[in-house]
């Protein structure tokens, strides 16, 4: 009954997954879904915008270094957006870059988190749950 | 009595009512193993525990029941009706004792006598040549070497040294060591090694192996036990003793030396989830503090505070997230959460964690306590009141400080009450828990067969309502066998399953509360009401011929209204569905019921999931009885008429230097008034400000109420904050005095 419950909080939950490399997206998605996310994707920051524009999120999960438009960039613009709604959509952000500068860039661009990849499934999907205040 | 003795109390009565259900679903399913060894293992802890309480005439009762089970248990004897009955017999018996036991510390003086001839009935149903199977017990020689720390303890640490460093860098319980070597004929005894092992609170490690190298199959007694396992724990040694207590001469508890310990990691380990909530939050001060960027700063802040929310929420911190939710300074408003977190008794573990999240600690509490700090939180927020009422009687000029203090503690004070109220909410369990006897027990009187089903055991409600739910069920569920139920010869010619099914569910929808009592038996019979409804001149027969028979069934919860025709022992005893709906609209419930001819009654009790009280005062004006509020009296007094005064129409006297006008609650009300006696009775009542003396007869009791609503016609009248049932289902008026002020 339980389990049961968590499925269904964490399934209204939706999660926008922006990264380049769609293996990337692959994996984010197959351990989130498996944990109830409902998850849509992105491949950079333009086609990010167009759907967090079109759509609500509870969470966005963004990779750094992508072309056309890349996460800080995206994140920036995202906390702009004139509907306060969208602009306060919480952001994850995941990274290879472990410096501190780095995780700074981030927090200034509007980002609520910062993770270093490789991210474990398990550590993901427990992020994902804070960040969007799944219920267990 | 002493703790142990307590402790036996509670856990005799966890067991019995364990064996209880176990024993009733083994008549229902008399080859099943699995009930037979749980029953077996019930009466088997029972036998044990009273040993160790020294209560021998227990013990002896309990040890011919087991020997009894044993032989069931080995198939020599069949698991039939008369066994469970006697083994039921057996537990009320036992039941008693406890109840006796928790009174006196002791058993009654013919306890005894009692024991032997119920365990000589028992006995009788023994094959002639049963003779207790127990292997002899060996002794076994300490495993664990005086002084030095045995090696395996060294090689347990070792291998577990990240559990083990984790735990030492947040708890601060001394580790044990535990060495269980269990005799070889334990099985037989009962005793299941690897559970007790489980039991073992803050199991940091574990190991099992043999005790002696495995012979060649052939030669393998597969019932001799031949382990040994070892664990560490980070829990108190009388903790781990009492799980042990059964077997203390198998086993060795030791503490394990601090210079056995792993030493502090070098690196911290990755956010542990009762610290991720506290990271993530600090992360979002953080993000507060990019100021130097006035682009998309609105965005950064509803960020911030969605996301601080968010992670309170998935915690369970529901308090704390509404908290900041309320508080529009973003940053102040996490700060304070952070504060909160740390000292935050409330649950602290996110239950994010899927995998290995450790059990969530229980507390038993006794209800006195839990009734004591509802209470204090009662009045603690009177006393918030009248602190706010002091604080603006300082004038506008008063201290900013002082005021943000007060805005604190009545925040507080707020939180405090609504966290204690979380306390009283348990779930139905225990209510439906007595259900499967009481059907059994009825059931077998009626010569029928009926299988219950029961669903949501674990939904919540306030303590009030769960345990004002069991009258009004039990009603419901003898009704179903009693008379919803056909015999199983009717059944079958109905072509329907011999055994029926009665189900109990619970629900929550939203904040209310469902109990449903179905049943697959005859339904009721709209036309037998009508005859039932037209003898019983329950209506005219005009109005009765024009209710259809959705209407007409809603009848039987009309009072005195008892479809039962006969008497019979289960039901019926003139008391009816009416009661029912009493009880529960008591507690600001509805009952529904619906039903289909052939098919079965459904039965559903809508009720509120809390209760809010109300304490009033009942009194007497004109030859009526009404309610008042007790926070709107400040006393009563009685005078003699001369005190009062008559100022033109109307009348007042001095109290305490201040002129009270009189009131008179009878001709407030249109009632007749009383002639005026020897002396008068006031009611000083207290409202914005204004006081006033309300004239009454006479005062009765002051109760704890559930207010309802004024509803229908009467909605919208004024001077009325609601109605409430009396114990006798009198309706009681309460008046709101706010609005008959003169």
């Amino acid at each position: 009954m339980a389990e049961a419950v968590a499925a269904r909080t964490s399934e209204m939950k939706r999660i926008l997954v922006v990264d380049d490399s769609s293996l990337v997206r692959l994996y984010y998605r197959a351990a989130l879904e498996k944990s109830g996310f409902t998850v849509e994707q992105a491949i950079n920051g333009l086609e990010a915008m167009e759907k967090v524009l079109s759509e609500a999120f509870d969470l966005v999960i963004v990779d750094v270094n992508m072309p056309r438009m890349d996460g800080l960039a995206f994140i920036a613009a995202l906390r702009s957006e004139a509907d306060a709604h969208i602009a306060a959509t919480p952001a994850l952000m995941i990274s290879t870059e472990s410096e501190r500068q780095d995780m700074l860039a981030a927090t200034s661009a509007g980002a609520n988190f910062y993770l270093v990849k490789p991210v474990s499934e398990a550590d993901l999907v427990k992020h994902a749950a804070v960040l969007t205040g799944a219920s267990p | 009595m002493n703790e142990l003795q307590q402790q036996f109390v509670t856990e005799a009565r966890e067991l019995v009512r364990q064996a209880t259900d176990d024993l009733i679903s083994l008549e229902r399913d008399s080859t099943s193993a699995a009930h037979i060894d749980r029953v077996f293992r019930a009466f088997h802890t029972l036998k044990g525990s009273a040993g160790v309480v020294e209560l021998p005439a227990m013990t002896l009762l309990l040890h011919a029941a087991e020997d009894l089970l044993t032989a069931v248990r080995g198939g020599s004897v069949a698991a039939n009706g008369e066994i469970v009955d006697l083994s039921l017999a057996c537990l009320d018996q036992v039941s008693r004792w406890v109840d006796d036991f928790e009174e006196a510390a002791a058993l009654p003086a013919d306890a005894g006598e009692a024991a032997r001839s119920m365990a000589e009935r028992l006995r009788t149903f023994l094959p002639a040549d049963n003779a207790a199977v127990v292997a002899p017990a060996p002794k076994v020689t300490a495993p664990v070497a005086k002084g030095e720390t045995a090696d395996w303890v060294v090689r347990l640490l070792d291998r577990s040294r990240d559990k083990i460093a984790e735990h030492l860098r947040s708890g601060t319980t001394t580790l044990h060591s535990i060495a269980y070597e269990p005799i070889p004929g334990c099985f037989f005894n009962g005793d299941d090694p690897l559970e007790l092992m489980r039991q073992v609170p803050g199991l940091l490690a574990f190991h099992i192996e043999p005790r002696e190298p495995f012979p060649p199959l052939a030669e393998l007694d597969p019932y001799a036990c031949n382990l040994r396992l070892q664990a560490i724990a980070a829990s108190e040694r009388d903790d781990i003793f009492k799980i042990f207590r059964m077997v203390p001469d198998q086993v060795r508890i030791a503490t394990v030396p601090e210079s056995a310990l792993p030493s502090a990691p070098v690196s911290a380990k990755p956010a542990q989830d009762a610290s991720l909530i506290h990271i993530v939050l600090e992360a979002q001060l953080e993000l507060l503090r990019v100021t130097d960027k006035p682009e998309g700063l609105a965005g950064r802040i509803g960020a911030a505070r969605r996301t601080a929310l968010n992670a309170l929420r998935s915690g369970g911190l529901t308090s704390i997230a509404d908290a900041v939710e309320r508080n529009d300074a973003v940053s102040d408003a996490i700060e304070q959460a952070l504060a909160g977190l740390t000292t935050s008794t409330a649950p602290d573990t996110p239950r994010t964690d899927t995998g290995d999240r450790p059990a969530e600690r229980m507390l038993r509490v006794s209800e006195d306590k839990i009734e004591a700090l509802v209470n204090l939180a009662g009045e603690l927020i009177v006393a918030k009141n009248a602190l706010a009422h002091s604080v603006k009687a300082t004038g506008g000029t008063g201290d900013a400080a002082l005021r943000r203090d007060q805005d604190a503690i009545d925040r507080l004070v707020i939180e405090l009450h609504g966290s204690i109220l979380q306390l009283r909410m348990i779930s139905v369990a225990q209510v439906f828990r007595s259900f499967p006897r009481l059907i059994r027990d009825v059931a077998r009187q009626l010569n029928k067969t009926v299988n219950l089903v029961t669903q949501g055991e674990n939904t919540e409600a306030d303590k009030t309502i769960v345990d004002r739910l069991f009258e009004p069920m039990v009603h419901l569920v003898r009704n179903a066998v009693d008379h919803g139920i056909e015999t199983p010869e009717q059944r079958s010619a109905a072509g329907k399953p011999e055994q029926a099914t009665i189900t109990i569910a619970a629900s929550r929808a939203g904040d209310r509360f469902h109990v449903d009592v179905h049943d697959d038996g005859r339904g009721i019979d709209p036309s037998a009401i009508r005859r039932r409804a037209a003898d019983k001149q329950l209506l005219p027969a005009d109005e009765l011929a024009a209710l259809t028979d959705e209407h007409v069934i809603d009848l039987i919860f009309a009072a005195g209204f008892s479809t039962a025709e006969t008497i019979s022992d289960v039901s019926g005893r003139g008391i009816g569905m009416d009661v029912v709906r009493t009880a529960v609209e008591r507690m600001g419930g509805r009952v529904t019921l619906a039903s289909k001819v052939g098919a079965g009654t459904s039965v559903r009790l809508d009720m509120p999931m809390t209760i809010s009280m109300s304490r009033i005062m009942v009194v007497q004006a004109g030859g009526q009885s009404f309610g008042i509020s007790m926070d709107a009296v400040s006393e009563t007094v009685r005078l003699s008429p001369d005190r009062i005064n008559r100022i033109k129409n109307n009348e007042g006297f001095v109290l305490r230097d201040q002129v009270v006008p009189v009131v008179s609650l009878a001709e407030l009300m249109r009632l007749p008034v009383n002639p005026a006696a020897a002396s008068r009775l006031f009611l000083i009542a207290e409202s914005g400000g204004r006081t006033a003396a309300f004239e009454i007869d006479a005062i009765g009791e002051r109760l704890e109420v559930v207010l309802k609503p004024m509803q229908g016609l009467l909605s919208g009248a004024r001077g009325y904050a609601g109605t409430t049932l009396l114990g006798n289902g009198q309706v009681l008026l309460v008046l709101d005095v706010k609005e008959i002020m003169p």
